[in-house]
C-alpha cells in the first residue's frame, strides 16, 4: 500500500460529499484517469430542443447519460456556438422530479376528478383513456374528443397525432400550440403567396446590408441568428440595424436607428413605408408589373372573441375575415397616401428622422433588406395584416427571393414549420399546406392513407383558443394535451383554460416529462420521453429539416409521444370508431384496430428494425417491430413530393446537418420563387409565385384598425408579454436547470422608474398586476434588461409561480385565431 | 498501532463569508477544502489519526460564527501502517 | 486490512407523497393554479468573484460578479475592457476562450469574433436563490471514476 491509497481514499470521500451535495467537481484531478477506453465519449448530432432557429448540437453521452453538449461545428445555422440554453441541454432531462409513471386522479382506487395524483400502469391509464374518449363519442360524436399539440413535437409525432384524430376519431378539433405562435405567419404566406414559409434562409444574413427586426428581440428569443445579424454589422461598417419595438430591450444594443413605437400602429408604419416608395417612384415596376396583383382585404373583422362578445357582435366582416376584392395600382395608391410621414410620425410616437431612414432602407434598390419578425407581429389582432403589409414593401421593390433580399417570418418553437405547418397538425390542415375544407385534398390525404373518401371530416375543428372555451361550455369533453404547456401558456385561463379542464363533465389527459402547471389541471399524466430519448425530425425556420437518434434511454417507464399515440390507437376497434357507411365502403378495415389501419397498412411499417442504426437506441422501433419513425416519415413525404415540398429519403437526413426543402434530385432550395435557385420556377420565368395560379403574389391594401383593449383610466397600462434568453417558453425544462433558474429565477414587471415613482412603487416591491379577467404578483424592476416607455409594462411568462396568463387577454386575429399575448390594459396595486 | 481516517463534509456557511471561512478552515491541521460553490456550500475533508481527533476538528469548524452547518457524508479508515 | 464504510445520506429525497397529492406542479411549490404564494424578493446577483466548476468543458463559464450597468453596444463592450487578450495582465480576470477569435469558419482573427460579441448570448451571472428542484445530472468524470473502480 502506497501514497496512492491514501489519495484514493481522500477522492472518494470528496466525490461522496460533493455527490451528496449535487456539486460537479473534477473529482479525478489528482488523479487523472487517462485509459482511452474509459474515457471516449459517444458523439452524436442532434438538432436543439428549444428554438425555431434549429441549431445542430454535437451530444455526448457515457453509460446511457448525457454529459456534455456543444455546438455543432459542421452546422451552417450556428457553426460551432450556442446560446446559454443550448450549452446547458445536457441538464434538462435530469430535473429531479421527472414523471416515472403515469398518474391518475383516485380516490379509493377508482378515477375521481377530485381525487389525488396515484400512479397506475400504463394498462390502468389506457383502460380509464379509452373508456372516456368511447363514451364520449357515443354520446356526443367524435367532436367531442380533441387534442393539443405542439410545434415541439417531432415530425412523426405530429404526423401520428394527425392521422389518428382526423382519419381514425374523424375530429378536426387538433391544434398545435403553434397557433399562438405561427398562425398569424401562416395566414400571411398563405394570403400572399398561397404557400407557406420563408422564400429565403440563412445565407440571407451574410448578403443583406440592412436588417430590420418588427417587434422582434432576436438577441434573446434567437440568439444564434442574432449572432450571425451582428457578426455582419460589425464586419461590413455599411450595415445597418433598425430595431422597432414596444420597448426597449437588447436588441436594441446593437441598433442604428432604434424606435419605439405605440402598440398596433406598426400598421401604420408599414403603410407609410409602402406610401413613401409610391411617392418617392422607387416602385420596381419590371416587378410589380409581371409578379404582383392588388386587392383591398375586408375590414372591421372583430377580435376573435366569443360570439356573445359585444365587440364581436359589433363588427361588420367578422365571418367573412379572410376576404379580398382584387383592385388596381391606382387605388392601391391612393389607399396608402393619407399614411404620410406627419401621420405616422404623430401616431406612432416615433421621431419623423427615424422613420425617413427606416423607409430609405426599403426604398433604395442599392440596400438590400431583410426584415425579421416573430410574435410582436404574430400575436397581434392584427397580425395576419401586419405579414401582409411586410410583403407588401418587399415586393413594391421586387426585394425579395434573392440573397439578403428577405422578408423572414421566424419561427419561435424547433419543428413549428417542421411539424405544426408542414404537416399540418392545425384544425382546418392537412400536410402540404392542404385543406379539410377542400375536397380534392380530403380525397388526395385519403388516398395516400389508402381509407375509403369521406374518412376525413370537412369541417375544420377547434382552434387553440376555442378549445378552452369549448371545454368550459362542455362541448369537448375529452382532451389530450402532448409536449406543451397550455396552462401557462394560453391567455385568460382564470375566465376560460382553467375552468375548460376542471368541469367535472371533462377528462383531461396531460403527457409531459415534468409536473407542470397544466399536469396539474389535468386528470391523468402520462410520463413522457424527452428529445434524444427518442429518434425523431424537426423543421426550422428555414425550412431545414434534421433527424436525431435516440441516444439514452428514457426514465422509468416513461414513453415518447409517438408510442403513447399509436399504442393508445390499438384501443378501439375500427368500428367503434366509423359510421356503418364508411365502414361499407372498406369491408377490408371491419374488425380491425385503428392501429391495423393507420399504422399497419403496408406503408408506415413497411421498413424493418434491421435498418434502425446498428450504433443507437431505438425503443419505439423495437417496440412496435419495424421502423415506425421511418415509415411515418416516408408516408407523410409523399404528400409534399412533387408539390414544391419535396422532402429527401429518410436516411439521408441522418448524414446531413439538415436539408431545407424543397429538395429536388437531391438538392436543397435556398431561395424559392427565384429562377436558379428554386427548381419548381419556369424557366424564363425570373420570379414566380407558383403558390398562386397565375404566379402572381398579391400585395393588399389593409388599414389600421385600434385593438381590442386600450388603456383608459381605470386600466391605464399597457401589458406586454413575452420569453426571456435563458428560459424556454415556460420554463418546464429550463427552471430544472439551475444554472438557469439562477441566472434569471423569476418573472419580474419591468416598468418605466417614473411610472413607478408615480404609482408609489420601489424596485423591488410586490406589486399586482389586475386586468378585468384576473391578477398576478411580482416583483417591480425599473433597471433591467427590458426597459419601457411610460404606460407600458413588460412581465415575461416562463414562470410557473407567478402566472402572467391570468390577466392577458384571449382576443385573436379573426383570420388566424392566434392570441394576442401582446397587448391588452392593466392596473397595478401594491400588495 | 497507526489508523489513517479520512472523512468528508458539506459546510454551509453565509456566502459573503465564504473566502474568510475556506482560509480558516484550511489552516486547521489536517482539513482542506476542495471545492467551493458560491451559494455557500463547501466539500470539506478531515483526515486525522482517530475518529476523536476528526470529531474535534469538526466541532471546531462548527463552532466558527459563519458556518450555519456541518453534515458529514462519508468516514473511512485504515490500520494499514503503510499507507 | 479494516475498513468501514458511513454513507450518510442527506439528500431530500423528493418524497412520494408529494405525487399523491392534487398540487404536484413542483415549480409552483404546492400552490393551487387559482392562488399564488407571496412573491419572493428580487434575489442579489452573486458576485464573490469566486471561480464555479463546469458541468463539461465545453460549458460557458458563469459571470461571478456583478455586471450591473454594464455596457455592450455598438459602440463599447465592456467585458472585453478586463477579459481581452491584452487586457487580462492589468486586470487578472480570466481570457476570453481562443474559440472566441475564429470566424464562423474557423478561421483565427487578430481581435475577438463580432460573432461573440454579445457576451451575455452564452454567460450569465448567478442570483442568490435556491434552485427549485435538484438536478440528477452526472458529471463524465464521475461516470469515468465508477468505470475505473469497476475495472480494476
Amino acid at each position: 500500500m502506497t501514497l496512492d491509497r491514501r489519495a484514493f481514499m481522500k477522492a472518494s470521500a470528496v466525490s461522496a460529499a460533493a455527490t451528496a451535495a449535487g456539486m460537479n467537481i473534477p473529482i479525478q484531478a489528482s488523479n487523472l484517469v487517462t485509459d482511452s477506453k474509459l474515457t471516449s465519449l459517444k458523439w452524436d448530432k442532434a438538432p436543439c430542443r428549444f428554438c425555431g432557429t434549429g441549431c445542430s448540437i454535437n451530444v455526448a453521452t457515457l453509460d446511457n447519460k448525457v454529459v456534455a453538449t456543444h455546438g455543432d461545428i459542421k452546422s451552417p445555422v450556428n457553426k460551432g456556438l450556442n446560446c446559454v440554453k443550448g450549452y446547458f441541454l445536457s441538464k434538462i432531462m435530469y430535473g429531479k422530479d421527472r414523471l416515472q409513471t403515469p398518474i391518475l386522479r383516485m380516490t379509493n382506487g377508482k378515477y375521481d376528478k377530485n381525487g389525488e395524483f396515484t400512479p397506475v400502469s400504463w394498462d390502468t391509464a389506457f383502460d380509464v383513456m379509452a373508456e372516456k374518449y368511447k363514451k364520449a363519442m357515443k354520446e356526443k360524436g367524435p367532436t367531442s374528443v380533441g387534442m393539443f399539440g405542439s410545434g415541439q413535437w417531432t415530425v412523426m409525432e405530429g404526423y401520428a397525432a394527425v392521422k389518428l384524430m382526423k382519419a381514425g376519431f374523424r375530429s378536426n378539433n387538433i391544434d398545435p400550440n403553434a397557433r399562438h405562435c405561427m398562425a398569424s405567419a401562416v395566414g400571411g404566406f398563405m394570403r400572399t403567396f398561397g404557400i407557406d414559409e420563408p422564400m429565403g434562409c440563412y445565407d440571407d444574413f451574410e448578403a443583406a446590408d440592412a436588417f430590420v427586426l418588427w417587434g422582434s428581440n432576436m438577441a434573446e428569443m434567437h440568439p444564434i441568428l442574432w449572432t450571425r445579424i451582428t457578426d455582419r454589422r460589425l464586419s461590413a461598417p455599411h450595415v445597418k440595424v433598425a430595431v422597432l419595438s414596444t420597448y426597449t430591450h437588447r436588441s436594441f444594443d446593437l441598433a442604428d436607428v432604434p424606435m419605439i413605437f405605440e402598440p398596433q400602429t406598426d400598421l401604420v408604419l408599414l403603410n407609410f413605408i409602402a406610401n413613401y416608395i409610391i411617392q418617392n417612384d422607387k416602385v420596381n415596376w419590371d416587378f410589380v408589373n409581371k409578379h404582383t396583383n392588388f386587392a383591398r382585404g375586408n375590414t372591421d373583422i372583430g377580435y376573435g372573441l366569443r360570439d356573445d362578445h359585444p365587440k364581436q357582435k359589433a363588427a361588420k366582416n367578422a365571418d367573412k375575415a379572410s376576404g379580398s376584392t382584387p383592385i388596381k395600382f391606382d387605388e392601391y395608391a391612393e389607399f396608402v397616401s393619407e399614411y404620410t410621414l406627419e401621420y405616422a410620425s404623430q401616431i406612432s410616437g416615433v421621431e419623423e428622422s427615424r422613420l425617413l431612414k427606416l423607409a430609405q432602407m426599403y426604398a433604395d434598390p442599392k440596400v438590400k433588406v431583410m426584415s425579421l419578425w416573430t410574435m410582436g407581429m404574430n400575436q397581434h389582432t392584427r397580425g395576419v395584416w401586419a405579414n401582409n403589409l411586410v410583403y407588401n414593401i418587399h415586393l413594391l421593390t421586387g426585394k425579395i427571393s434573392e440573397p439578403g433580399n428577405s422578408p423572414f417570418s421566424l419561427t419561435g418553437q424547433p419543428s413549428a414549420c417542421g411539424t405544426a405547418r408542414e404537416v399540418g397538425t392545425f384544425s382546418h390542415r392537412l400536410p402540404a399546406d392542404m385543406v379539410v375544407a377542400n375536397p380534392k385534398h380530403r380525397k388526395y390525404a385519403e388516398k395516400i392513407w389508402k381509407l375509403p373518401e369521406g374518412t376525413i371530416p370537412p369541417k375544420p375543428g377547434f382552434h387553440a383558443v376555442e378549445h378552452n372555451r369549448k371545454l368550459k361550455d362542455g362541448e369537448m369533453n375529452v382532451y389530450w394535451v402532448q409536449c406543451n404547456n397550455n396552462m401557462q401558456a394560453a391567455a385568460n385561463i382564470n375566465e376560460e383554460g382553467l375552468p375548460g379542464y376542471r368541469n367535472p363533465e371533462n377528462f383531461i389527459v396531460v403527457s409531459d416529462a415534468y409536473p407542470t402547471v397544466t399536469a396539474q389541471a389535468a386528470d391523468l399524466v402520462l410520463p413522457t420521453a424527452m428529445w434524444v430519448e427518442k429518434e425523431g425530425a424537426y423543421g426550422n425556420a428555414e425550412r431545414r429539416t434534421q433527424t436525431w437518434h435516440q441516444l439514452v434511454s428514457a426514465p422509468g417507464e416513461s414513453k415518447s409521444d409517438l408510442w403513447q399515440l399509436m399504442e393508445f390507437s390499438k384501443r378501439f376497434k375500427i368500428d367503434e370508431v366509423w359510421p356503418k357507411e364508411l365502414l361499407d365502403q372498406s369491408p377490408e378495415h371491419k374488425n380491425k384496430t385503428l392501429y391495423q389501419v393507420l399504422f399497419e397498412n403496408g406503408q408506415v411499417n413497411q421498413y424493418g428494425i434491421e435498418e434502425i442504426s446498428k450504433d443507437h437506441l431505438n425503443d419505439d422501433a423495437n417496440h412496435f417491430g419495424n421502423y415506425v419513425q421511418k415509415g411515418l416519415f416516408e408516408e407523410y413525404a409523399t404528400f409534399g413530393r412533387e408539390h414544391g415540398h419535396d422532402l429527401a429519403p429518410y436516411e439521408r437526413y441522418h448524414q446531413e446537418r439538415g436539408l431545407r426543402w424543397p429538395v429536388v434530385d437531391g438538392k436543397e432550395t435556398q431561395w424559392r420563387f427565384k429562377e436558379g435557385s428554386d427548381p419548381y420556377v419556369t424557366a424564363g420565368a425570373g420570379w414566380e409565385f407558383y403558390g398562386k395560379p397565375d404566379g402572381r403574389a398579391v400585395i393588399f391594401a389593409l388599414p389600421y384598425e385600434p385593438p381590442a383593449e386600450e388603456p383608459d383610466d381605470e386600466y391605464d397600462m399597457w401589458l406586454s408579454t413575452g420569453r426571456v434568453l435563458e428560459h424556454w417558453h415556460s420554463g418546464s425544462m429550463t427552471q430544472r436547470v439551475p444554472e438557469l433558474y439562477q441566472a434569471v429565477p423569476d418573472a419580474l414587471i419591468y416598468m418605466h422608474p417614473d411610472d413607478a415613482r408615480k404609482k408609489g412603487f420601489r424596485r423591488g416591491d410586490e406589486v399586482k398586476v389586475i386586468s378585468r379577467r384576473g391578477e398576478m404578483k411580482s416583483r417591480v424592476e425599473t433597471r433591467g434588461r427590458n426597459k419601457p416607455p411610460k404606460g407600458l409594462i413588460f412581465v415575461p411568462w416562463f414562470d410557473a409561480s407567478r402566472l402572467i396568463n391570468k390577466v392577458t387577454l384571449d382576443a385573436t386575429d379573426p383570420i388566424s385565431k392566434q392570441t394576442d399575448f401582446k397587448k391588452c390594459a392593466v392596473k397595478l396595486e401594491k400588495v | 498501532m497507526n489508523e489513517y481516517h479520512i472523512s468528508s463534509f458539506i459546510v454551509r456557511c453565509h456566502k459573503q463569508h465564504l473566502i474568510r471561512n475556506v482560509e480558516q478552515i484550511n489552516q486547521l491541521e489536517g482539513a482542506e477544502v476542495h471545492e467551493v460553490e458560491s451559494t455557500g456550500k463547501l466539500i470539506v475533508t478531515v483526515e486525522g489519526s482517530s475518529h476523536r481527533f476528526i470529531s474535534n476538528i469538526t466541532e471546531t469548524i462548527r463552532d466558527m460564527p459563519e458556518v450555519l452547518d456541518v453534515a458529514a457524508v462519508y468516514h473511512e479508515y485504515t490500520s494499514d501502517t503503510q499507507i | 486490512m479494516n475498513k468501514f464504510i458511513t454513507l450518510l445520506t442527506i439528500f431530500g429525497v423528493l418524497t412520494a407523497s408529494a405525487l399523491f397529492a392534487q398540487d404536484i406542479a413542483t415549480l409552483r411549490n404546492g400552490v393551487e393554479i387559482s392562488k399564488q404564494e407571496k412573491s419572493q424578493p428580487i434575489p442579489n446577483p452573486i458576485k464573490d468573484d469566486i471561480k464555479v466548476g463546469r458541468n463539461y468543458p465545453m460549458q460557458p463559464p458563469i459571470i461571478p460578479h456583478n455586471i450591473r450597468d454594464y455596457q455592450v453596444d455598438l459602440n463599447v463592450n465592456k467585458c472585453l475592457s478586463c477579459h481581452s487578450r491584452n487586457r487580462i495582465s492589468e486586470s487578472q480576470a480570466t481570457m476570453v476562450s481562443v474559440t472566441h477569435y475564429m470566424d464562423r469558419d474557423g478561421n483565427f482573427l487578430a481581435e475577438v469574433s463580432p460573432r461573440r460579441y454579445f457576451c451575455t448570448q452564452c454567460h450569465v451571472t448567478q442570483h442568490d436563490t435556491k434552485p427549485l428542484v435538484e438536478n440528477d445530472f452526472i458529471d463524465m468524470q464521475k461516470l469515468i471514476a465508477i468505470r475505473a473502480e469497476k475495472a480494476k
